[in-house]
């Protein structure tokens, strides 16, 4: 008897602690979906800080009842290394507006303390330039977040998490940057730092340049135009300075014609010795057009960049393609001048010989005749094929009287005639020369020669 | 310490020896009758020869002879001249045959005025590549006549001190010794400005495998002051055989970096002056032979440091990139010298056997350049804008810029002169800014570093050069070789490529007695897990983005030297 009511006893304590376990997981899963309520409630009433603090505590929560959860622990990297660049920034660009201000309230005695040159830094370390950071964090925001094991309420919660602190981060960076400019003007290329986080945050996304609109806003309107380039050409992000640059011109009342930006942006990107990002930058605008001579206009463009930067090899193999793409186009002289032209760059006369006569021919051709036939004869002069060189010559002289391309011939033919001993000819050639073309190169030689026959 | 501080210098009596000067050197080209001067003007054999070395410091070079004297008389010396002759029959050092005379280029007498009880150097700079292993007489002749002769083996000197940094406050010097033997050698620090310094120095890789470099750090018991003359000797020892070598050096804690064009604008960060004065226009040029433009340049520098300044610093500009005898020969002149790297071909440095200073053009110039210098400084021209030479037609980007200071910081350059103000656009004007803010932040370590073959990478598309700076830091310099990689109708140009981070295995040799407290970068500390150092390596990441990237490995003594810690 005993015995049994001691084991229903047992069962009675069993099931009220079963009955109180569920209650508090009810209890505690109620409070917490209060907190989820309470959380999206902050957000959508812009109370960002009361939001940070309530999420942190979920997100800690979420951390611990998932301790094996990967992705969630690639988040929670990925947050402390948002922070940490936030909190590297802002470090330095405290220390730079306190400076800013000494120096401003200082003003009358800084005239005698010694130049801004001759000063050694005297910190630790300096402040890696802002595409160093972009770069060397750019692998732990190079994926989307993608959080897996978790119920769908806490997935959204976790998101907008991300979301916020992400945000709450740029804000802060970015009021920072605004502050130290303020004080001081001189340090506007701090604009970048702005940017770095920003550009992580909207790493994986198209179109995420929508989300820092609010950013551009507090770019001081003169320094748009360096953040823009400092998009395209430091960190390799095209869209984004895109978005910058087109907000500019919107912001000032300006139409914005994406083609005109891309082929602005190209010219930057060779200049800077990047013809792999303007060819990335016209092959967009390419594939949104549909004119057949415009697409070979900018398809030219990109092989002269490859040119302009000293590539003639790649310059050369796109300017085939293009030739072998669009054989009836209005520009294939040009097309084809142009492929000479490079080749002769990479001094490949034989290749040139091999090719030219099948395009003199070409009805397309005949506006570029004039270069074409001179480089056929540079072609000529370098395999040592004289007596033809200088027929070819001969006829370029006499049709394309006034072109500039037979300026290099004139001279070569001087020259020729002064090897000879024929110096009346020579004078004559070199005169033609210095009359018709006195800009040239040529010219400045044949200059020279003139001086030395004159004493003869 | 400063050897003009206690005596006056007599300005009528320096204008009297500058003329005496310009007497003797004629005297020698014209005949050697007019060789006597009166005694009564200064004391006789008053100069004792303490040491004599000969050195060649490449295959462009000809090769010099120092003679180490000590004034061992009551007044000043401010002329020494030698005579060379090559001996024949050379048997032992009693016996041989009287020679041939041995013409030279120039000889240089330092300090120029040697007062008493001072030591002092004579370099003779040879005309022509002498035979090996033979011997030459040197007669050496003061304002009063014959006073010594000694005989010089023509045979490398088998240590060479190839640099001497201080400290910034001119307070610690690093003596930096290059080990010339096939075996390993020990050096020893036996006196630093009449300091006999005992065992109070630090030595850092003391023993030097062949071709390796050591250093010997000495606290100076008082502060140095700049452009003084400094008395240097160290000791060698192989195998039970010692040697002794000494070097005149001036003690500069300068590290120039500024533009050769334009006006200064601290917004760039260079500096507001220089402390080096440019005597002459480039001596290769408009001065006459290399004979008279060496004499040329050396009456100008006495004048000017009596007239001036006597701790004046002596800049001169070498322009013959393209033949590096040129920089050979008047490397040994000026304070510090600067290589216009216009006009330099890749017939030049492909004709150097040496591959590993090939990795860049301008790196295999700013070598050769130190190197013609040694002990002397080297200061880099920085081309910025199209320019005459190797590199491609267009103007330099930022990055291209970075990559060729960080060659010549790496081969060992003194200071960074940009041959123009480079116009740039706002964006890649931050970026220069930037370099220059990080070199005046590494400035301190870069004045007493010196070049050293310790640092390699796993991947052979980068490459790792190092620094030792004494006994704080090995500066290490990690290069993207795709910059000036491609060749195009004999011009390098860095190929397209895009912009991402990479990770370069690096190796580091450390010096024994020695560990790796921290490894950083200009920017941060590297994190403990991302380095190691085990056996005398030190392995680290480096997280290549730019052209280039540069760690400092502090070093840690593992024997505490009182002499030397602060």
């Amino acid at each position: 008897m005993q015995k049994q009511s001691s084991q229903l006893i047992i069962i009675v304590l069993i099931l009220i602690s079963i009955h109180s376990g569920q209650s508090k997981y009810c209890n505690a899963k109620v409070e917490q979906d209060n907190l989820y309520l309470e959380f999206e409630q902050l957000i959508q009433s812009r109370q960002k800080s009361k939001a940070i603090e309530v999420g942190h505590g979920l997100f800690e929560r979420l951390v611990s009842k998932y301790p094996e959860n990967a992705s969630l622990h690639d988040l929670q990297r990925r947050l402390k290394v948002a922070r940490d660049i936030a909190e590297l920034i802002s470090k330095e660009l405290k220390s730079r507006q306190k400076k800013s201000i000494e120096d401003i309230i200082s003003l009358d005695i800084k005239m005698e303390r010694p130049s801004v040159g001759t000063k050694e830094e005297k910190s630790g370390y300096l402040l890696a330039p802002a595409e160093q950071l972009y770069w060397t964090h750019l692998e732990f925001f190079s994926h989307e977040v993608n959080i897996q094991g978790v119920s769908a309420k806490e997935s959204i919660f976790l998101r907008g998490y991300y979301c916020l602190r992400m945000q709450s981060w740029i804000e802060e960076v970015a009021t920072n940057v605004t502050r130290v400019i303020v004080t001081n003007p001189d340090s506007s290329d701090l604009s970048y730092y702005s940017f770095v986080l920003p550009l992580l945050y909207i790493c994986e996304e198209e179109s995420g340049s929508r989300k820092l609109e609010f950013l551009f806003a507090l770019v001081d309107p003169g320094n748009l135009d360096a953040v823009s380039d400092f998009c395209l050409l430091r960190v390799d992000r095209p869209s984004v300075a895109f978005a910058i640059a087109k907000y500019k011109a919107i912001s000032q009342g300006k139409s914005f014609p994406s083609s005109d930006w891309a082929l602005a942006a190209s010219t930057k990107c060779f200049e800077n010795h990047r013809p792999d990002l303007a060819e990335k930058l016209l092959t967009t605008t390419i594939d949104a057009l549909g004119d057949k001579e415009k697409v070979v206009e900018l398809r030219l463009k990109i092989a002269e960049c490859y040119g302009k930067c000293g590539d003639n090899v790649t310059a050369v193999k796109k300017i085939k393609q293009i030739a072998g793409d669009f054989p009836d186009s209005l520009l294939y002289g040009k097309v084809m001048s142009s492929y000479f032209a490079y080749l002769a760059r990479q001094l490949k006369a034989e290749e040139i010989l091999t090719e030219i006569d099948s395009v003199l021919e070409s009805p397309s051709c005949q506006r570029y005749l004039s270069q074409l036939i001179y480089l056929k004869w540079w072609a000529l002069r370098k395999t040592n094929q004289q007596i033809l060189a200088k027929k070819i010559g001969e006829q370029l002289i006499e049709d394309h009287g006034r072109n500039p391309h037979i300026a290099p011939v004139l001279l070569a033919h001087a020259t020729d005639a002064l090897s000879n001993q024929q110096y009346e000819k020579c004078r004559q050639l070199l005169v033609q020369l210095t009359k018709n073309f006195p800009k040239t190169n040529s010219a400045k030689q044949a200059q020279k020669i003139l001086v030395r026959l004159g004493r003869k | 310490m400063n050897i003009y501080s206690n005596t006056s210098i007599w300005p009528n009596r320096n204008i009297v020896g500058i003329i005496l000067t310009t007497l003797f050197l004629s005297s020698f080209s014209v005949s050697e009758a007019s060789i006597n001067f009166s005694d009564e003007i200064i004391g006789r054999n008053r100069l004792v020869i303490t040491g004599s070395e000969f050195y060649r410091r490449s295959q462009f070079d000809t090769g010099e002879i120092r003679i180490f004297f000590k004034n061992a008389g009551k007044g000043p010396i401010s002329i020494c001249q030698p005579r060379l002759s090559r001996l024949l029959d050379v048997k032992d050092n009693e016996s041989h045959k009287a020679g041939t005379e041995v013409n030279y280029l120039y000889s240089k007498f330092t300090p120029p005025v040697l007062m008493p009880g001072r030591n002092g150097e004579l370099l003779v700079k040879l005309l022509r590549d002498p035979p090996d292993n033979c011997t030459f007489q040197c007669a050496i002749y003061s304002e009063t006549g014959w006073v010594s002769e000694t005989l010089i083996a023509i045979k490398q000197a088998p240590v060479w001190i190839s640099y001497v940094g201080f400290s910034e406050d001119l307070s610690k010097i690093y003596v930096y010794g290059q080990n010339n033997t096939k075996t390993t050698l020990k050096i020893r620090l036996l006196e630093v400005a009449g300091v006999n310094v005992g065992d109070n120095y630090q030595s850092i890789n003391n023993d030097m495998p062949p071709g390796d470099k050591g250093c010997l750090v000495f606290k100076m018991p008082n502060r140095l002051t700049l452009g003084e003359y400094v008395h240097i000797v160290i000791s060698a020892e192989s195998n039970e055989k010692e040697f002794q070598t000494r070097r005149i050096v001036k003690a500069v804690n300068k590290f120039p970096l500024s533009s050769g064009g334009g006006s200064f604008s601290p917004k760039l960060g260079l500096d507001s002056r220089s402390f080096f004065v440019q005597g002459m226009g480039c001596p290769a040029h408009d001065h006459g032979t290399h004979k008279e433009a060496a004499e040329k340049f050396l009456i100008d520098d006495y004048y000017s440091r009596f007239s001036q300044n006597p701790c004046f610093l002596s800049q001169m500009w070498i322009c013959r990139a393209n033949k590096p005898r040129a920089w050979y020969t008047f490397g040994s002149l000026p304070d510090a010298a600067v290589m216009n790297p216009v006009l330099l071909e890749p017939q030049a440095y492909i004709s150097d056997t040496n591959d590993c200073d090939r990795f860049c053009p301008f790196f295999w110039l700013a070598t050769h350049a130190k190197k013609a210098m040694a002990p002397n400084r080297y200061f880099a021209c920085i081309p910025v804008n199209p320019e005459n030479s190797v590199f491609s037609q267009s103007n330099h980007t930022p990055d291209e810029i970075k990559f060729l200071v960080y060659c010549a910081i790496a081969a060992g350059a003194k200071g960074i002169l940009y041959r123009d103000t480079p116009s740039f656009s706002r964006l890649s004007q931050d970026k220069f800014v930037r370099l220059n803010r990080e070199l005046r932040q590494l400035k301190p370590l870069l004045m007493m570093a010196e070049p050293v073959n310790w640092a390699s990478t796993a991947d052979n598309n980068y490459v790792a050069r190092s620094l030792l700076c004494g006994n704080e830091v090995i500066l290490v310099i990690v290069f993207d070789r795709r910059y000036f990689s491609e060749k195009q109708n004999n011009r390098l140009r860095t190929p397209a490529f895009g912009k991402a981070a990479r990770a370069v295995k690096t190796q580091v040799k450390v010096p024994e007695g020695f560990s790796v407290s921290q490894v950083k970068s200009l920017y941060t500390p590297l994190l403990r897990k991302l380095w190691r150092c085990e056996k005398g390596q030190l392995d680290f990441t480096a997280n290549m983005v730019d052209s280039v990237q540069v760690y400092k490995a502090i070093l840690r003594c593992a024997s505490f030297v009182s002499g030397v810690e602060e």
